[in-house]
This record gives structure tokens, C-alpha cells and sequence, in this order.
């Protein structure tokens, strides 16, 4: 049986599907079902603890040497051991948690849990010549280890730096083109929460006097939404304070760029116009989720929101976890969301990604019958979202290219931890 | 327990805005009859003011301002909140104090992660950090209060030209504080003179019930104060 796909992205053109399955990453060309390329992640998952060891045996015979020197007594010097985790401790996996495009999709950007690094694939090395479509093919260009475990990927508005979010609450700003590995202990964060960094995206203002100003907007686990001027990071612009639970998706819409969408823990999906002056004038709408999620789910958690547009339709769909459909609500020009429909699926859904002529909005499911994706496209007179015959095949066709195959659904990786973010009372 | 975990999910209380907070009830004595509303903000916070020493010193010497004590661990709290009440009583009879001690008080929280929370942006003229904890182990360095970006949480809410003081008898924490405040473009160091010359920096010294310990002890007291320079 196929496992299934953890995180899925698309390309503008909805023409490559960028996948993570497991530690693989996978493209496939979207009018094919054809995989393109592969890239496998095989680092050892206990490479940190590994490191950790040889740097302790180093110290440990630097001291001996140094007692020799001192006095010709014995040691009793042992080798470190690798810690072993107890019963009932935590699995340690090794995964890409993250998959990103740079804005010009001339990068993608992963991250890995095995030694808490990101991954830069440059997708058309050697092949800049337009005369030709080449297909994307991952060529690691740079793997940036980190002190703690990135969880968000964004690149700023000219796609010159990375800026990385860790679960410790610190961003970083790394040269996306340079090769060159910083020794993790000589990274400096640029900004930093202390609270887990849940997302991150780049804004754009154009408000004052028509300068396009950038800012580095990111989410927290304490309801906390930051505005930061990019690159001068030490000055905070704003918080955006409505959240009464955490925060795990931020959304920026492609054709409005001072409109932030922002879901999380609470029952609420958040519009604000987030450039504005004072961080009280910035909340726009709130609209109530609840009463569209499946009864089965007690708690909203949103995991992702991403807004499309075809025509004058403006969309947002909202994922929510382990829920059988997805929330499609109508954006309006002024911030307003109203209710659109659900699509209902036989599945929960883990992800969703689309492209920006709205033909493609793909869903990539959990389940062990191999049918791991569903594509959908809007319909350009009325708004609606379908399913065609030749979607099916395309869909099939992807799943049955995908190079991960498990036994059972119990060696499927973890697919659901945003509810993990929820505060748990200390007493 | 004389530390508090600064990451830890504590059940704590805090408004969901700065503009949500209900200062009223926090300054009675502030309060204008007419409107119900106070006429002012508070403008002194002392972070992590431990017994409320220096809130109660500052208090008198900055009759018209108002000070927030902050402070994390929740019998601490009580107890200043005890104090307040009590210095408050001795004095309501009084024409002459009417307001003694009403501009004054404390709130429990976790200034580290909700100091946005209370206040708004550059609405504080000083901020206090009086013997913060020194997290001595290297692992635990992200803990102490003073770090590169919760310097700029600070620089957000203390208006250009406010103040940051610092006190601690532990030299590796100051010179920590010193470093991290270099560093920060947003901050410039006040000299020795001005220091001589600040009745806060003197108030700092002999007001808190940690610094009176260090001078019974005979230990040396650090003291850095910056100021908050303009955005670029």
C-alpha cells in the first residue's frame, strides 16, 4: 500500500506536484501523473545523538590528556553511551516536515527532523535556457543544520534569503543562493518569540507613500501574530491581538497583499488589514467555523488556509484536522468571509495546495486504498468547485507513481500534530 | 519557590490586548469621577519587582505617574498585592496623601511572553529589571530577561528616549545584560555622570529588598542604564 502524502505543493502554473512522503521528495508533472524526481533524505536519525557522542569522547581524551601531562595517574574514563529512550518515550522520525518554492520556483526548501536541518534544492540547475521545458529535478544544493528543529519556510519578496522558524521561536535569515554552511552555533536569530514559531510569511506594504516596505509577519503558540519590518528585524512594527488559542496558518492572498488570513485552536478564522497603523484598526472580520466542522472533532484546529482566485471569484479553503471535508469560504473585497460550500471527501484530509489560475486545488488524503489525491478545478461561470474523469486517472496514476510503499497503516508516519499545539495546564 | 519556568504553559491571566486591559480597578485613586476612565497610562514598569520594594519607593518620587509591577510567581504577587492594599489603608484618611500608594500596583504574569499583551506601543518611559534571575547553566541563557529579541519586545513598548535600567550583584549576568544591550541598534548606554545624577539609579540601589541583602552581604552591585533611540 502507497503511504501517504504529507505535505503537497504546487507550482503557479499547477504543471508540478512537489510531495513529501516519509523522508522522500517527490515531483510529478500534473498533466501526466509521471514522476520526475526523487530525492531521499538518509541521514541517520541518530546523527545528533552521534555528534553529540564523538564531541563528548573528544573532550573526555582532551582531559585525559591533560591529566597525563599533569600526573601519571589512572583515569577511569568510560565511552559515552547514546542515550537509549525509555519505554513510552517518544518516537524519534525522519521526515521533511516542510516543503516550500522560492517565489521565483527556481528553489524548493524542505526542512528534516534527523538533524534539524533545512534542505535547498536549486529545481533547474544548468538548464536556465528557455528553449526547452526541462522538468524540475532536485539537486541538493545546501543542507543548513539548525540549533533546534525548523518548522517554517518562507522566502522574502525578491527570494534572496530563507527566513527559517524553529520550534524554540527564533527566525533566521539565510542567503538562499550562497553554499556555504554556518556552524549552528554561530547562527543568529533575527527575531524571536518564546513561544513556538507555528508560521511565517512575508507581507508587503505599500501604504506608506507608495514604497514597497517588506515585513516578516509570524505566528505563535500564545495566540501571538508579530509584524517585524524585514530586513531591519529589531523593529517591531505591530501585534495583531484577536487569537484566544494558538496560532498555526497564516495566509497572505496573491492578489492582495495587505489582507492577512489567520487561523488557529479557536473557532475563528481571522481577516486583517495587517499595514495598518495602529494594531487596533487592524482586525477586519471574524467568521465561525465551528458549525462546519464535522461532529467528530470536538476542538477546531485549522492546519492550513490558503486563498485562490479565478475570475472574480475570490476563495479561501480552510483545512482543519482529521476532517472528512474542506471549508470553501467566498473572500470579499472589504475582508468580509462568507460561507461558500464544503467538499465533502471519503477521507481525512492531510493537505492542500493550489496554483494561481485556480485550475488546480489538490487534496492529498489518508487512507490505504492508493487513492492519495484529489484534484479540483473552479468553474469559471459559477464558482463551484469539480471533479472530472480525467482528474480521476491523473490522480490514480500520481498515487501509483509514488515510491513509498508500507505494509500496514500503522507505519504510517504521524500525519497530525497541530492539535498537539493546544496548551496543557502546567497544574 | 524562588524561580519560575518562563517557558512553561502557566495557568496564567492576561488580557487578550493591551486595550482590553482594565487599568481602572488596578489605580482607584487615578480615576476620573466623571468619565469612570483613568486619564493616563501607566508609564513605569518594574519587571519581575519581586517583594515590591522599589514600587514603593518609586511611588512617592513619581507621585503623578503610574508603575506596574510584574512578577511571575503567584505568592510573590499576593504579597505585594498585600502591601499595596495595606500602604493604601494607612494612608486614605489622610488629606495631604490622598493619593499615596494609588499609583502603584502589581499584576502577576509572564512579562517574557505577554509583555505586548499589556502594553501598548511606546507607552513606557522606564522599564525597571531589578536582580533578574542569572540562569546560571549555558543551556538556560535563553531564559534570562535580557536577550537580543526580547530587547526589541522592550524597545516596542518604551517610547524613544525611555529607559532601561538594570541592577544585579551576579558580574557574569551584567556583563551579559551590557552585551546584549550593545548589540541591540535600538539601545545607547547612559554614562557614569548621568548615573550619578538619576534619582531612579539611586532609588534602584537601596530600594529593593534583593539589593538591601547585597549590601548586608557586602556584595557588589551592577548597575547599566540605556536609553531608547529613535527608529531608523
Amino acid at each position: 500500500m502507497k503511504h501517504p502524502f504529507q505535505i503537497i505543493v504546487t507550482d503557479k502554473k499547477g504543471e508540478y506536484l512537489f510531495t513529501s512522503v516519509k523522508n522522500h521528495i517527490q515531483i510529478f508533472k500534473t498533466c501526466t501523473g509521471e514522476l520526475v524526481s526523487t530525492w531521499t533524505d538518509d541521514v541517520d536519525v541518530d546523527i545528533t545523538l552521534k555528534q553529540q557522542q564523538a564531541e563528548k569522547i573528544k573532550q573526555l581524551e582532551l582531559e585525559q590528556q591533560q591529566k597525563e601531562i599533569e600526573e601519571t595517574h589512572e583515569g577511569g574514563n568510560k565511552i559515552p553511551k547514546i542515550p537509549v529512550p525509555g519505554a513510552g518515550a517518544p518516537t524519534v522520525y525522519n521526515y521533511i516536515r516542510t516543503l516550500k518554492l522560492s517565489r521565483n520556483e527556481q528553489y524548493l526548501i524542505g526542512t528534516t527532523d534527523s538533524d534539524k536541518a533545512i534542505v535547498v534544492f536549486s529545481l533547474f540547475d544548468g538548464s536556465s535556457g528557455d528553449d526547452q521545458r526541462v522538468p524540475p529535478a532536485l539537486k541538493l544544493i545546501k543542507r543548513q543544520p539548525f540549533p533546534k528543529r525548523p518548522c517554517t519556510i518562507s522566502t522574502n519578496y525578491n527570494d534572496e534569503f530563507i527566513i527559517v522558524g524553529d520550534k524554540f521561536g527564533d527566525a533566521y535569515s539565510l542567503p538562499i543562493a550562497s553554499q556555504e554552511i554556518i556552524p549552528t552555533k554561530d547562527l543568529v536569530p533575527i527575531l524571536g518569540h518564546v513561544s513556538m514559531l507555528t508560521d511565517a510569511v512575508i507581507g508587503i506594504s505599500t501604504r506608506e507613500g507608495g514604497n514597497q516596505k517588506e515585513f516578516i509577519i509570524t505566528a505563535d503558540r500564545d495566540e501571538h501574530i508579530r509584524v517585524t519590518n524585514f530586513p531591519l528585524s529589531y523593529v517591531i512594527d505591530k501585534w495583531l491581538f484577536d487569537h484566544e488559542e494558538f496560532v498555526s496558518s497564516l495566509c497572505i492572498p496573491w492578489w492582495k497583499p495587505d489582507l492577512l488570513i489567520s487561523g488557529g485552536g479557536d473557532e475563528y478564522i481571522r481577516s486583517w488589514d495587517w499595514s495598518k497603523e495602529t494594531s487596533n484598526d487592524c482586525l477586519l472580520f471574524r467568521f465561525d467555523i465551528k458549525e462546519y466542522i464535522s461532529k467528530d472533532t470536538e476542538l477546531v484546529n485549522v492546519v492550513k488556509i490558503i486563498a485562490l482566485k479565478k475570475n472574480d471569484f475570490a476563495k479561501l479553503c480552510v483545512l482543519t484536522e482529521k476532517n472528512h471535508s474542506l471549508l470553501i469560504l467566498n473572500l470579499e473585497e472589504s475582508g468580509k468571509i462568507v460561507f461558500d460550500q464544503l467538499l465533502e471527501t471519503d477521507n481525512s484530509i492531510v493537505d492542500i495546495t493550489s496554483d494561481l489560475t485556480g485550475d488546480h486545488l489538490i487534496l492529498s488524503f489518508d487512507n490505504d486504498n492508493n487513492k492519495l489525491l484529489k484534484f479540483f478545478k473552479i468553474n469559471a461561470q459559477t464558482g463551484q468547485f469539480s471533479n472530472t474523469e480525467a482528474d480521476a486517472n491523473l490522480q490514480d496514476s500520481i498515487s501509483q507513481n509514488s515510491i513509498c510503499d508500507v505494509d500496514t497503516t500503522k507505519a504510517f508516519y504521524p500525519l497530525y500534530h497541530i492539535s498537539q499545539l493546544r496548551k496543557r495546564g502546567e497544574h | 519557590r524562588a524561580h519560575s519556568n518562563p517557558f512553561s504553559d502557566h495557568q496564567l491571566e492576561y488580557p487578550k490586548s493591551p486595550y482590553a486591559m482594565d487599568w481602572e480597578s488596578f489605580y482607584p485613586g487615578f480615576v476620573n469621577q466623571e468619565t469612570g476612565k483613568l486619564n493616563k497610562k501607566v508609564e513605569i514598569a518594574d519587571i519581575g519587582c519581586g517583594f515590591g520594594g522599589l514600587l514603593i519607593d518609586l511611588s512617592p518620587a513619581f507621585p503623578e505617574t503610574l508603575i506596574l509591577g510584574m512578577e511571575i510567581r503567584v505568592q510573590v504577587t499576593n504579597y505585594v498585592e498585600d502591601r499595596i492594599i495595606a500602604l493604601r489603608q494607612q494612608h486614605i484618611n489622610n488629606k495631604d496623601f490622598f493619593k499615596k500608594y494609588q499609583n502603584i500596583n502589581v499584576i502577576r504574569g509572564n512579562a517574557m511572553k505577554f509583555l505586548p499583551n499589556f502594553f501598548q506601543k511606546s507607552q513606557l518611559s522606564k522599564i525597571f529589571f531589578c536582580f533578574p534571575d542569572p540562569h546560571f547553566k549555558n543551556r538556560k541563557h535563553k531564559a534570562r530577561i535580557i536577550t537580543n529579541s526580547l530587547l526589541s519586545e522592550y524597545a516596542y513598548v518604551l517610547k524613544e528616549g525611555g529607559i532601561i535600567y538594570t541592577i544585579t550583584d551576579v558580574l557574569d549576568l551584567h556583563e551579559w545584560m551590557v552585551k546584549h544591550l550593545e548589540e541591540h541598534p535600538l539601545f545607547e548606554r547612559l554614562d557614569k555622570n548621568w548615573e550619578s545624577q538619576d534619582e531612579c539609579v539611586k532609588i534602584m540601589l537601596n530600594s529593593t529588598e534583593e539589593g538591601k541583602k547585597v549590601t548586608r552581604n557586602n556584595g557588589s552591585k551592577f548597575v547599566a542604564c540605556y536609553k531608547r533611540l529613535n527608529n531608523p
